[in-house]
């Protein structure tokens, strides 16, 4: 539908027709109710003594104000912003000059900048941890060339590195040590990511297993599936404490979860059962404590309730899901590339940090706590602070 | 409330009669000043015209009398005069307002009656439509579309959760799409 559309119509409407659909309804919050009648009791007093004093309350501006108010900005400031200025402009041009000073003629743009030679590279399940290295050393190095009388210009360098600049010149005096001088680049002295030991890789691998199908755990327990808007059920409820009037049901056609049982065998493959993502499919209520209440005339008195939030209930009806849902959307931009981090662990119980993108740029670290299941060894998700 | 009832509160509590007075006609109240001032005044204008109002009926109306009848009309009467003078004060510093006329009506000779007749039956389904919704439904859209109120202020007039007032309000839209589709009324 038209928004717009929507506002033009309603602000162009009669006023009697809004005054009719809005009539016996609240229109003013609270706090607009009692700023205007405070508002009105005031100007009422006003309107009293005005009346008092010269026998007629002509509208009285409750704002009215007479008098001259001095005012008298400290001169202090003043000078306070000059010598700011003055520290600001001398620490400029003083931290130019030391920097030029230091500088020293060379400019940044008379140094190559190569890759060297080495890559290390971790593999980490999917993920790959490449440390490049880059050097700027430029080493002047002395070899010694012996040059076989005939055979001049075969050399023997006693390094494997990459010659540039080769300035030698071999004389072709028999037995002749000749000093060349090179300048060689050398390589860089490689940081690598540190080692990963096989039990960590093992963790990380579940880490990131666990941790890709969060966002799909958090969607299953909020209700937000597809779903077929054209399928629902339209359920009488009532209300105990708020007024929220009854809700649509919709038929999920997402094939991984239009079942309960597949909603419970995912939930027990991925969260422990204290965990805040588990919910207990099992468990069915006859009456809501939360939300929405279904009366007890509805026909439909089963149901499953999985969040306490808000109002996400899943119903089966005719051996077809639907669901219903309180709040809108799970706004996941997709983890970063960096692998995910172990920062401790011991025998049934680690605590692993991923980060994901938010506003295309941003990075979120995330806290996941895995427990392993007594019963089947596996590891699952017992907490986590996304944020 | 009658004017009787009024009378007697007031001689038994000032300050009851005015809060009594002030619930029960506030949201009427604001609805008039807000028709007549929303497109030329901001939200504060609309608030010090609605406490203009009740400042006068408190101030004015005659307690002695004992008139029978509801309050209603006398109340309408003062607000609408009350927020056609603030229209005109605000309208003065906004000169892309066109003047409104409390009585006065005619029909220039380009109107095109016909269209706006149509319109105005449009916005009587419109409204019937709207209502039909139920509650809180009806009162989400109208806040939102006329009142142009956000959805947390409209949560806590309903004591409900943002979140379920935008969901509500999405829906409800939806619904009143369809109900207009199906009497071949396209928004």
């Amino acid at each position: 539908m038209n928004e717009k559309k929507m506002y033009d119509l309603l602000n162009n409407s009669k006023e009697s027709n809004i005054e009719r659909l809005t009539e016996g309804k609240k229109v003013m919050t609270d706090a607009e109710r009692e700023r205007i009648f405070a508002m009105s009791k005031n100007k009422l007093n006003n309107m009293k003594r005005m009346a008092a004093n010269n026998g007629s309350a002509e509208y009285v501006n409750s704002d009215y104000v007479n008098g001259v108010e001095n005012y008298n900005k400290p001169i202090i400031m003043k000078f306070a912003g000059m010598a700011a200025a003055a520290v600001l402009l001398i620490g400029g041009i003083g931290g130019g000059a030391l920097m030029a000073h230091r500088m020293n003629g060379n400019r940044p743009g008379d140094v190559d900048l190569l890759p060297a030679a080495t890559n290390a590279a971790t593999s980490a399940s999917s993920y790959t941890t490449a440390a490049n290295t880059y050097t700027t050393a430029v080493n002047t190095v002395t070899t010694i060339t012996e040059v076989d009388g005939t055979a001049a210009g075969e050399q023997k360098h006693s390094t494997e590195s990459s010659v540039q600049n080769n300035t030698s010149e071999a004389e072709t005096a028999p037995k002749t040590s000749v000093k060349t001088t090179e300048a060689v680049i050398e390589p860089a002295k490689t940081t690598a990511a540190p080692a990963v030991s096989a039990e960590d890789q093992e963790l990380i691998d579940v880490a990131t297993r666990l941790t890709d199908d969060y966002p799909t755990l958090f969607r299953v327990k909020h209700g937000w599936l597809t779903y077929d808007e054209n399928d629902y059920l339209s359920l009488e409820s009532q209300v105990i404490s708020s007024p929220v009037g009854g809700l649509p049901y919709y038929r999920v056609t997402d094939e991984r979860f239009n079942t309960i049982e597949k909603i419970r065998t995912y939930m027990a493959s991925h969260c422990t059962t204290d965990s805040s993502l588990y919910m207990d499919v099992d468990k069915i209520d006859d009456i809501d404590t939360v939300g929405e209440l279904i009366t007890e005339n509805t026909e439909y008195k089963n149901y499953y309730r999985v969040s306490d939030d808000y109002y996400t209930l899943y119903f089966i009806k005719d051996g077809k899901l639907y669901v219903t849902w309180g709040q809108l959307g799970f706004n996941f931009e997709g983890w970063c590339d960096q692998p995910v981090e172990i920062i401790s662990k011991s025998d049934n119980e680690f605590v692993a940090k991923r980060g994901h993108y938010s506003m295309e740029y941003v990075i979120y670290y995330d806290t996941f706590t895995f427990r392993k299941d007594p019963a089947t060894g596996n590891w699952l998700i017992a907490s986590q602070s996304f944020m | 409330m009658t004017g009787t009832e009024y009378s007697k509160l007031f001689r038994r509590s000032e300050d009851a009669a005015y809060r009594a007075l002030f619930d029960e006609y506030g949201d009427y109240v604001y609805t008039i000043v807000y028709n007549k001032l929303h497109s030329s005044g901001s939200r504060e204008d609309i608030e010090e015209c609605v406490s203009d109002v009740f400042a006068k009926i408190f101030f004015n109306y005659d307690t002695s009398s004992e008139h029978e009848g509801d309050l209603k009309g006398y109340i309408s009467t003062v607000a609408k005069r009350t927020a056609i003078d603030a229209f005109r004060r605000t309208a003065s510093y906004n000169s892309n307002v066109t003047e409104i006329d409390d009585e006065a009506f005619s029909i220039s000779s380009d109107t095109d009656i016909e269209a706006d007749s149509d319109e105005s039956e449009v916005h009587s389904i419109l409204m019937r439509e709207i209502s039909s919704l139920g509650e809180p439904d009806s009162t989400i859209i109208i806040q939102k579309y006329y009142f142009d109120r956000n959805s947390s202020e409209i949560a806590d007039m309903l004591s409900m959760k943002a979140s379920a007032v935008r969901m509500r309000c999405r829906r409800a839209m939806s619904r009143l799409e369809e109900k207009l589709t199906s009497i071949g009324i396209t928004l």
